[in-house]
């Protein structure tokens, strides 16, 4: 009896077998179609390449404190390896932050009313838009900046480079000795430049190996050095390398039960995709996303108007740049104000954990 | 030796009363068995089903009457979401390969659909036609 019983279970699950074969295939190729469909490319054909001595030259200034107009944040404070190029909190801490993570965040210091976005892809092939309300826009072919038709350079990458060492509370302080920087202008700007430029010029273990990059003298350098080194280091150290998923999309890498079954959600019935496309997940437009606000706001009193700091245009109030997903297991908390954590939210977490973009190295 | 073929004969004509007694009362409980075991997975695979082609319909009939690249790119994802259907299907096809009839599995069905019915307005607003 009890033979019989195994026999037929057996012969059950057997008969069913080539069924569920069949159909993990079928969702593999599906899966593989959808991704490519949706944009991606192989890693190699977002590179820019760059110098080998700019990136060197990048590197010192990313990590140097001199590049903050008091001294008191590098580039690397909030934009740290263990956090995927992000630091870790729902909103930025600049100046008067001392640590990393939440020891930054219990340090104290000025609060940036944003969540830190990481630097995967940024200025590869393509990547043309920058920061979470587009505030450097090259995607029509021209730069649109808030040098306003002055920008220093025609790659976005270096102007965007540019904005947060003139940025009060992310890179200068909101102190009353600076209060004279806090009219946003162009001149402000300058001389915020000038004395950083002096500064890393002065500094023997910065200024030579910068100036020999930029085929110049030390005395020859303007800010459009520094900030040509900043994008030459992070378009360079942040580039997309193999993962599993693009392994898995153009090799012979295997994806996990549930990996697949999140990347169907991705690519189908979520929807994820209509804006998380292309090379870098993102369509690059503007979207108004219902998600809580967390922290001041860029506006005030909760508020972040996002897109229409920009643009000013009312139907633009609330877009926020779809934002990339690469690495995007290491870059909680999410969203403008990084009001969602990962692990608290499911619908969240699937793709997350689906979009685990780890290298396989 | 004829009394002890007559025995034997009568043993074996027992067992298979028995057998058949047993079988036949033991179909209802494998099935009622089955029912209980699957019935939370059947549930939630005919919900992302039903959920999966409502959303494909409305794709098509958005594409139909606005036709874009945003619109195109949207049925292909709903597309993909039909694949919820598949494993709807493959799990009527394991039930059914283990014994259960389409009574059986309609039973399973509404009870899904029903799970949430506490009273008559809940049942007549799963069962209404509205248009």
């Amino acid at each position: 009896m009890k033979f019989g019983i195994n026999l037929a279970l057996a012969a059950a699950i057997v008969g069913m077998l080539p069924l569920a074969v069949m159909a993990d295939s079928m969702r593999d190729n599906v899966l593989r179609q959808a991704i490519i469909r949706s944009g991606l490319i192989p890693f190699e054909e977002t590179h820019v390449e760059v110098p080998a001595d700019l990136v060197r030259a990048g590197q010192k200034l990313f990590q140097s404190r001199e590049l903050s107009f008091d001294r008191q944040t590098a580039c690397a404070s909030c934009h740290v390896d263990r956090f995927g190029s992000a630091d870790g909190l729902a909103n930025a801490v600049g100046t008067g932050g001392q640590g990393e993570g939440m020891a930054r965040l219990a340090g104290g210091g000025d609060i940036i009313p944003r969540n830190t976005l990481p630097f995967w892809g940024r200025g590869s092939q393509g990547f043309n838009l920058f920061f979470w309300d587009g505030k450097v826009d090259a995607t029509s072919g021209t730069i649109h900046s808030q040098f306003a038709g002055h920008e220093p350079s025609t790659d976005p990458l270096v102007v965007a480079a540019h904005l947060p060492p003139v940025e009060v509370g992310e890179m200068v302080a909101d102190a009353a000795h600076n209060d004279h920087l806090e009219g946003e202008s162009v001149e402000a700007a300058q001389a915020v430049y000038d004395q950083l430029v002096a500064r890393i010029a002065a500094r023997p273990d910065l200024g030579p190996d910068l100036a020999a990059a930029r085929g110049k003298s030390v005395d020859e350098l303007e800010f459009i050095d520094v900030a040509e080194g900043l994008a030459a280091f992070i378009r360079t150290n942040f580039r997309l390398e193999a993962n599993r998923l693009h392994d898995f999309a153009f090799g012979d890498e295997v994806l996990d039960d549930k990996e697949l079954a999140g990347g169907l959600i991705f690519y189908g019935k979520g929807r994820c995709s209509a804006c998380h496309n292309g090379p870098y997940f993102t369509d690059f437009q503007f979207h108004a996303i219902a998600t809580p606000q967390l922290g001041f706001g860029k506006n005030g009193f909760g508020i972040d108007y996002g897109r229409y700091n920009v643009t000013l245009r009312d139907e633009d109030r609330h877009h926020f740049r779809t934002p990339p997903l690469w690495n995007v297991a290491k870059t909680a908390p999410y969203f403008h104000s990084g009001s969602v954590s990962a692990s608290k939210t499911p619908s969240v977490s699937t793709s997350i954990r689906w979009q685990d973009c780890r290298p396989t190295q | 030796m004829r009394s002890k073929l007559w025995r034997s004969s009568l043993f074996g004509l027992s067992m298979f009363v028995a057998g058949a007694v047993v079988a036949t009362a033991a179909a209802p409980l494998w099935r009622v068995g089955l029912t209980a075991i699957f019935q939370d997975e059947y549930a939630t695979l005919t919900y992302r089903c039903d959920y999966a082609m409502r959303d494909h319909l409305i794709a098509k009939q958005r594409l139909d009457q606005e036709p874009s690249t945003k619109n195109v790119e949207a049925l292909r994802s709903m597309e993909i979401g039909l694949i919820s259907c598949q494993d709807y299907d493959l799990l009527r096809k394991r039930l059914i390969q283990w014994g259960l009839s389409e009574n059986d599995l309609s039973e399973m069905s509404l009870v899904a659909i029903e799970e949430r019915a506490k009273n008559l307005a809940d049942v007549v607003q799963i069962h209404e036609i509205r248009y």
